[in-house]
């Protein structure tokens, strides 16, 4: 049974547990250079905080409503490594995601996918070895829900990560300048 | 096979329609992006921001390939690599993005040198994080050994060799009394030699424990398999007979 530091639950009992946010984080200053900015909270099962299970998200100053990633990872055993579980990519400038031929299954193996989609606990996970695929949630999915918002966007998360609180989560400082095209 | 000569047009066409989309294109909030062709490790798309500088324009990576870096936790030695393979690039580094200024005449090629440079410094630590990384070693095993001695395995456990050295090897299993040692061993020279000083150190306890390497291949590893003596070896691709019979 592959479990997270501290929490000594399997993986995936992480994943379909109920969790909660136990205050409202707040989004670091932006970076100098790319503006990219970060939330990063510890996530509580049960009304316990499990300080290795977090919720991280990463926004740019300069990209409203645009290339925002929700993570829930946890620590892993050795307590030094992360576990990713899942992940959801919003309107990436990246564009978006293809998957591996031979470590993605599914109908998305070997496509590219849109720019909002989701690397899902299922598609990433080694069922008979009990542990995440190698490298950072390789295989995602498309949503199909439009998440026109930053609001839709963490409704959306917190339905998939199953944080049940997740609208405490506040939108990044984000900067709308009106000159800029 | 192949049959050279002729292309069907459903062929022909899915070609045209996948060679089209291989480069994207988004003006967004003052910026330009072009998503290329070419992926960095995790699936995403190596991609350039073009902005209009008073001289010309500004090819850069917008900080995607730091980023990227910093997600695997090695952005400490991003600025090392980075220059390294941006001054052979012939483009720079600067805060956090790898960068070149050109005119329009040389906005393709400056396009290709980020696009580049950028790819092969995320590649550069992705190797390192991913490939040969004895921690993901050791989460394999780990799982590998749950899997095969369900409860009885003790990840991370700490165990006192004869030195009085406190060893926290990958995992201990007990089975019917008898402890036993899996230590996962990567292909660094770091790996290796911890594993074989641990190793030697537990042998001579007076109820030493069962010694065994995992490794990820035994070939890859060669005349360095010696190095983990008294250990036994194991590797990833062998049934789990030979992990019950490498801890009896």
């Amino acid at each position: 049974m592959a479990v997270g530091y501290g929490c000594r639950m399997s993986l995936r009992r992480l994943v379909e547990t109920e969790k909660s946010i136990p205050y409202r984080p707040e989004w670091t200053e932006p970076d100098v250079g790319d503006g990219n900015t970060r939330l990063s909270v510890p996530l509580e099962i049960g009304g316990v905080t499990e300080t290795g299970l977090t919720l991280e998200c990463r926004a740019y100053e300069y990209h409203p409503d645009e290339h925002v990633t929700l993570e829930l990872s946890v620590l892993g055993m050795n307590g030094r490594r992360r576990i990713r579980l899942m992940r959801l990519d919003w309107r990436s400038l990246k564009g978006g995601h293809s998957n591996d031929r031979r470590r993605c299954s599914g109908p998305w193996s070997g496509k590219r996918v849109p720019a909002t989609h989701l690397h899902s606990f299922d598609l990433n996970w080694v069922e008979s070895e009990q542990r995440m695929k190698k490298g950072k949630l390789p295989c995602a999915e498309p949503i199909s829900e439009p998440l026109q918002s930053f609001a839709e966007l963490t409704d959306f998360a917190g339905r998939c990560f199953r944080i049940n609180n997740i609208s405490i989560v506040p939108p990044p400082d984000w900067v709308y300048d009106l000159f800029r095209a | 096979m192949i049959s050279g000569g002729s292309i069907s047009t459903e062929v022909g066409q899915a070609a045209e329609k996948v060679a089209r989309d291989l480069v994207r294109f988004k003006h967004t909030n003052g910026a330009l992006y072009v998503n290329l062709p070419v992926l960095y490790p995790d699936g995403s798309h190596v991609t350039v921001r073009i902005d209009q500088s008073a001289s010309g324009v500004r090819v850069s990576d917008a900080g995607f390939a730091y980023r990227e870096v910093e997600d695997i936790g090695s952005a400490r030695g991003f600025r090392r690599v980075a220059n390294k393979i941006a001054e052979a690039a012939g483009v720079s580094v600067g805060e956090r993005a790898i960068y070149t200024d050109g005119d329009l005449e040389t906005l393709e090629r400056c396009i290709y040198d980020v696009a580049a440079a950028s790819w092969r410094v995320v590649d550069a630590f992705w190797e390192r994080a991913f490939e040969e990384d004895e921690l993901e070693l050791t989460d394999e095993l780990n799982a590998r050994l749950r899997t095969i001695f369900g409860d009885k395995v003790e990840e991370g456990a700490n165990v006192l060799g004869a030195s009085t050295t406190m060893w926290t090897v990958s995992a201990l299993v007990t089975v019917d009394g008898l402890p036993a040692v899996f230590q996962a061993v990567s292909e660094h020279a770091n790996s290796i030699n911890r594993a074989s000083t641990a190793f030697r150190d537990l042998s001579t306890l007076e109820h030493a424990p069962k010694l065994v390497a995992f490794v990820r291949s035994k070939a890859a590893l060669g005349p360095r398999l010696g190095l983990l003596a008294p250990g036994r070896v194991v590797e990833e691709a062998q049934p789990n007979e030979y992990f019950l019979r490498a801890a009896a």
